[in-house]
């Protein structure tokens, strides 16, 4: 029986996988947000690929080695509503127990007191993911196919929302992720493996282990949030006279301090939108993980066709397709080859 | 760039005269007399708008809030063309002037309308007996208090809370300071910024509030 063996030297294979990885940047920005009394956050999360590396191994494994991911975008949004402080109507005058004249309201903060300060961390925290996986494969065989013969299937694209569909059902299963990110991941992976109606063979990474390093998260962020913190009392007292700012700050820092008190925060905030972050890149993590198992499972970093189109002609005649089967991966450190039987 | 969000007025003066007054001066007065009385403002010399206050003995409003900086040109086109210049109030009834803007050195003229056209009924610049003068300063320090007409003066001062605590101005009750042929009455409390300090006139009086010293700061050698 004729076989078929397809072959990929290492820089090959290394070329292939990135192209895929690349196409994940496209996978629409996380967000997610928090309240804790007057204090809100916000963010939105991206990412690029912007280093690394892929070996193959004897073991018949893929080693993903030191891929930088950054971050990108990387917007926070830190919010401050300020209560509505007015001076004024106290009573001044009072006859037979009634209040006759009492003073005017004016507010001490403008008729907006809410302070929302984006801050763009965009490109400056990398993470670095480093990970083994073995290679398993799969045949993709579309519904929407029906009845038709392997030429029609090999011509007719792929109208039909069956890959959408699918993608969408298994992702959705990710805890914590809403409808409009679990339908926009999905739409992004798509058109990673989307095409004819013909039936195909498919080659994914599935994950042995993996890591992902968050690099300096922590410090990063309370030291920007505690300049923040003071970035937003300056803007604050922006409009008052530099001449005035200690009096300001006089009258303003123990209004921010009781309004910590009373809501129990205090220097405790730094804590909250620290472990908020933390959290959030814990979630993170989960996440990570479910959709490395979503695209082990469903998004194939190569996929060929069954019957394959050994000779596809040019000058409109029908190409020459050859059935596929008992396919088979082999890895090794030069090489990653691809068998198959031909019938 | 971001929005300002406080009030830029809060802080802008230190002192104030009651003959040309700004937001740290509220002036009050009496009207009792029924009927309808024209209202004009000053920006020192020029004439900034004028108002309508129909003084009624069935009317329940027991004050006319005046906010003077609501007839500045400029906020009235911020305020799309509307500034407040109808006012309506009951016999026992007080005319309550105050500026909540920057504006500076403002009078308010009172007359008659109608039969009593042209007869002035209140002038913010001759301050009386049954009137009261509201100071609020907002900034800690030595303040000098002086009544021009009499050559009465007495100083006081603006304090923070020495504990650094919290200063809710809502919760601040307003200090009484009479004003007698012997002077200013001031309290031996303490007066904390944002406090209002009621001046009652016994007598006819041009008063004046003055920062001496800021807090913190040391008095120059003369």
């Amino acid at each position: 029986m004729p076989t078929l063996n397809i072959a990929a030297n290492e820089k090959a294979f290394n070329d292939i996988i990135m192209a895929a990885a690349k196409k994940l940047e496209n996978t629409p920005p996380l967000t997610g947000s928090g309240v804790l009394g007057p204090f809100s956050a916000s963010y939105e999360l991206g990412f690029r690929i912007t280093d690394g590396s892929i070996d193959l191994t004897n073991a018949g494994t893929v080693h993903i080695r030191e891929l930088d991911i950054t971050y990108d975008p990387m917007i926070l949004r830190l919010g401050i509503d300020l209560p509505h402080i007015q001076i004024g109507g106290e009573c001044i005058l009072r006859l037979f127990g009634k209040c006759r004249i009492r003073l005017p309201r004016i507010d001490i903060f403008g008729d907006n007191p809410d302070i929302v300060v984006p801050i763009n961390l965009s490109g400056l925290i990398t993470s670095e993911f480093s990970g083994e996986f073995s290679v398993s494969t799969g045949k993709q065989v579309l519904l929407a196919k029906g009845t038709r013969t392997v030429h029609q299937a090999h011509f007719d694209a792929d109208n039909s929302n069956e890959i959408r569909d699918r993608f969408r059902t298994i992702i959705g299963t990710i805890p914590l992720l809403p409808a409009t990110t679990v339908n926009s991941i999905a739409d992004t992976f798509v058109p990673m493996v989307k095409d004819n109606l013909a039936d195909k063979w498919q080659f994914f990474l599935r994950d042995v282990w993996h890591d992902l390093d968050i690099i300096d998260i922590a410090s990063t962020a309370e030291n920007i949030l505690r300049h923040l913190v003071d970035f937003i009392i300056d803007q604050i007292l922006a409009p008052i006279p530099a001449v005035l700012r200690t009096i300001a700050h006089a009258i303003l820092d123990p209004i921010i301090s009781v309004i910590g008190a009373v809501l129990d925060i205090g220097d405790d905030v730094f804590e909250w939108l620290s472990s908020f972050f933390q959290t959030s890149f814990g979630l993170l993590d989960i996440i990570a993980q479910l959709i490395l198992n979503f695209i082990g499972a469903m998004v194939p970093f190569l996929q060929l066709e069954t019957p394959f189109p050994i000779i596809e002609d040019s000058s409109g005649l029908i190409p020459v397709l050859v059935p596929v089967e008992n396919i088979a991966v082999t890895v090794d450190d030069v090489e990653f080859v691809v068998s198959a039987d031909i019938l | 760039m971001m929005k300002s969000v406080i009030n830029p007025n809060i802080f802008r003066h230190t002192a104030v005269a009651s003959e040309g007054f700004n937001n740290l001066c509220t002036i009050v007065h009496p009207l009792r007399k029924e009927g309808e009385y024209t209202g004009e403002i000053f920006l020192k010399k020029q004439c900034m708008g004028s108002f309508q206050l129909v003084i009624n003995e069935k009317s329940e409003s027991t004050q006319a809030d005046i906010d003077v900086s609501l007839f500045d040109p400029l906020n009235i086109r911020k305020n799309k063309g509307i500034s407040p210049n109808q006012f309506e109030m009951s016999t026992d009834g007080y005319v309550v002037i105050y500026a909540s803007g920057h504006h500076n050195g403002v009078h308010v003229r009172i007359t008659g309308s109608g039969d009593q056209k042209d007869s002035e009924e209140f002038d913010t610049r001759k301050l009386g007996k049954d009137d009261l003068v509201v100071f609020r300063p907002f900034h800690p320090g030595k303040y000098k208090l002086l009544n021009r007409l009499a050559g009465q003066e007495a100083s006081f001062a603006i304090e923070e809370k020495k504990d650094g605590g919290y200063i809710n101005p809502a919760k601040l009750e307003p200090v009484t300071i009479p004003l007698t042929t012997k002077g200013f009455e001031i309290p031996e409390n303490k007066i904390l910024p944002f406090q209002a300090m009621v001046i009652k006139p016994d007598i006819d009086c041009s008063l004046v509030l003055e920062m001496e010293k800021p807090r913190g700061k040391k008095k120059k050698a003369s």
